[in-house]
């Protein structure tokens, strides 16, 4: 579904993935972990195709196509979804408008007729039970004085409504408590069905008690350096960092 | 008596003065003219007026005294009254009230009469003075049938009061003076909207003048929108003067005509008073939108809000210039002035001047002007979801104005303004969502 090769990106002439190969088959879920600075939130940009990223060299196919030309909005409407981890707040659109358009907007690229109103909100009742969304969450601004818990709920909401086939989870963990955590992770799980594949973007092996990976990645200065299974997030979550940066150092 | 030809020298404007009946304001119209002559048309020089050429406005061979009421219908101008009100509506054309155009207005809460009455006259002219102002001397001088409305004291008027103007300059060049006055007595309650539309084959120019005295404890809204078209010229002037524990809120929308130029004086004259001032300006191609206020803080314990938003495209030009005036008496006062602005485009102008002078020691007084490019985090998170770039720019300038619309306590123009700002944005919002 998702093959990465041997991809580079700046940002500001600062090299910050320097070769960077992953390969992700329907229905997987793989966690990258690693130290702060090592490129894993740049990772997740460049996939969403954010400005301020320059690609210099490697490639992104997804669905066998390189998407790495492709529009921010292109690439959601072929299936990407990012989880921001800091979720811009916009006053004076509702969650609802916005995920109206949104949806449509995705159909219309399929070749689907919009959703009227009627069938919009039946869509949006069944995928707020999801994550716990109440109405009053809807009708609000997009994210506008929202808790962090809210705001990471609203994303996965989201991501409920898109329904991408490759969903990014960019630290949604960060900043939220234990019931938060749950309430999140629950929503992802739902939406695992087989075909669904996700990366779990995260500093916490604590997210992966939650969202159980299928492979986990360790990545360090723009490269991964390590790949196992979910076993490798509690051997980080154990002995840190600095036992892999060893073996890469050497 | 002379022509204006004669009497105003300096314009090429036609008006043949003595075709302006009343003989009551007569002294008042030629004293103005004199005052005109004296002091000329604002130049380049003249800080106040520094950001706009007025030269289509001087220039312009305008008709000062063309036909009132024209040959329009009444289903002509059913297209610029506001949907979902029972409004009174009261349809001025090139500035002359139209009666034949207008709702008939029979109510125990408020009286309608023309300006050039007894009742009117103790009133007439005494905000909007004549001295420095070009424009509203030009005003004084030529405004035609405009109307006195006089809400009773205590009386809640329930029906909006829509001023509808419209000029028509399809057959010659045509400058309107709309002139009217409000008195709202004590504890009395008014909503009164002005919507502003031009017909142009010609330039039109319209030099509003509208006076409000608001009572004690009395209630005032006025929304206005401005929406005439690309060969229209406009000078806007609204005066209100606030009597004890009184609310003047005041909203003005602008989405059309060349050149807009609004001039907002608020006088607090006595304690416990609220003014809103909510400025929206969605401009692009080559308009000019200036937008002054002046907040005149002269009694303790008043409190002011500003909120003036710009969009900008093209090379539009906005102005907001924002005076609060804080009197040494004026001792716990309030006031608080925003200036917001968004630009389009590259050539796209905006100045933001705010000017406070504080002569009182226990005030709080906050001002603040941001001009910008719209939000690119908020942009990518639109189009990390599907949404085009040219729909999120939509939503998104939709959204930073419609903060400004959400203030308009009148639900039929809130829902008609917000109904044209999507249009003009070209954004496809479901608003029962």
């Amino acid at each position: 579904m998702l093959s990465i090769k041997n991809l580079k990106a700046n940002i500001e002439d600062k090299e910050i993935l320097k070769g960077l190969n992953l390969e992700i088959n329907p229905g997987e879920v793989h966690a990258i972990m690693g130290p702060n600075g090592s490129g894993k939130s740049t990772l997740a940009s460049v996939l969403a195709g954010r400005d301020e990223y320059d690609v210099t060299g490697g490639e992104v196919v997804f669905k066998g196509e390189d998407i790495l030309e492709l529009s921010p909005e292109d690439r959601a409407r072929k299936g990407i979804f990012l989880a921001f981890q800091y979720p811009i707040e916009i006053p004076g659109v509702s969650n609802a408008n916005f995920m109206k358009t949104a949806v449509n907007e995705v159909r219309k690229s399929k070749g689907l007729a919009p959703l009227d109103s009627k069938e919009f909100l039946k869509l949006m009742r069944e995928k707020m039970q999801l994550v716990q969304v109440d109405k009053t969450m809807t009708q609000r601004s997009v994210n506008e004085g929202f808790s962090g818990g809210e705001k990471k709920r609203n994303e996965i909401f989201q991501m409920a409504m898109l329904e991408p086939e490759l969903g990014i989870l960019d630290e949604t963990d960060s900043g939220l408590d234990i019931d938060a955590l749950r309430i999140v992770s629950d929503g992802v799980n739902a939406l695992r069905d087989g075909k669904r594949s996700f990366i779990v973007i995260t500093h916490y092996q604590r997210l992966l008690d939650y969202i159980v990976p299928d492979f986990v990645h360790v990545l360090y200065k723009g490269r991964i350096v390590k790949s196992g299974t979910k076993e490798l997030a509690l051997e980080l979550e154990e002995k840190g960092y600095d036992w892999i940066k060893e073996e890469v150092e050497i | 008596m002379n022509t204006l030809t004669e009497t105003v020298s300096e314009t090429k404007h036609h008006i043949p003065f003595e075709t302006i009946a009343s003989e009551k304001l007569t002294p008042v119209r030629k004293s103005a003219i004199d005052t005109f002559n004296n002091i000329g048309f604002p130049t380049s020089k003249d800080e106040d007026w520094k950001y706009l050429d007025l030269s289509p406005i001087k220039n312009t061979p305008f008709n000062h005294r063309a036909a009132a009421c024209t040959n329009l219908t009444a289903s002509e101008i059913e297209k610029y009254k506001i949907a979902g009100t029972d409004a009174v509506t009261l349809v001025f054309v090139n500035g002359v009230y139209c009666a034949e155009l207008s709702t008939p207005h029979k109510a125990d809460t408020f009286s309608i009469e023309f300006i050039e009455t007894d009742n009117a006259l103790q009133w007439f002219g005494k905000l909007a003075a004549t001295e420095h102002q070009p424009f509203i001397a030009l005003n004084t001088a030529f405004h035609h049938e405009g109307l006195f409305i006089h809400i009773k004291k205590g009386m809640e008027v329930k029906q909006t009061i829509h001023l509808l103007h419209l000029n028509d300059a399809r057959q010659e060049a045509v400058a309107a003076h709309p002139r009217n006055l409000v008195v709202a007595e004590n504890n009395s309650k008014v909503q009164i909207i002005a919507t502003y539309h031009s017909l142009n084959h010609f330039p039109s120019l319209t030099n509003s003048v509208i006076e409000f005295f608001v009572g004690e404890n009395a209630f005032v809204e006025y929304d206005v929108k401005q929406d005439e078209n690309e060969k229209a010229l406009q000078i806007n002037q609204v005066y209100a003067q606030q009597k004890r524990n009184s609310v003047f809120d005041i909203s003005t929308v602008t989405i059309g005509g060349k050149l807009v130029r609004n001039n907002l004086h608020i006088e607090l004259a006595e304690p416990g008073c609220t003014a809103h001032l909510n400025g929206l300006t969605v401009a692009g191609e080559n308009q000019t939108v200036d937008n002054h206020t002046l907040v005149d803080h002269a009694s303790p314990n008043c409190e002011s809000f500003q909120l003036y938003k710009n969009i900008l495209d093209d090379d539009a030009h906005g102005v907001f210039n924002g005076k609060i005036f804080v009197r040494q008496d004026a001792q716990k006062t309030n006031a608080f002035q925003s200036s917001k602005n968004v630009l389009l485009s590259d050539n796209a102008v905006m100045n933001a001047k705010p000017q406070l002078e504080i002569y009182a020691d226990d005030v709080k007084c906050s001002h603040g002007a941001t001009t910008g490019q719209l939000d690119e985090e908020a942009l990518f998170y639109f189009r990390s979801r599907g949404i085009g770039k040219k729909d999120a720019l939509a939503l998104l300038n939709y959204a930073f104005a419609g903060d400004v619309i959400e203030k308009i306590n009148n639900d039929a123009m809130k829902a008609d303004l917000l109904k044209q700002l999507a249009q003009k944005l070209r954004t496809d919002i479901e608003f029962e969502v």
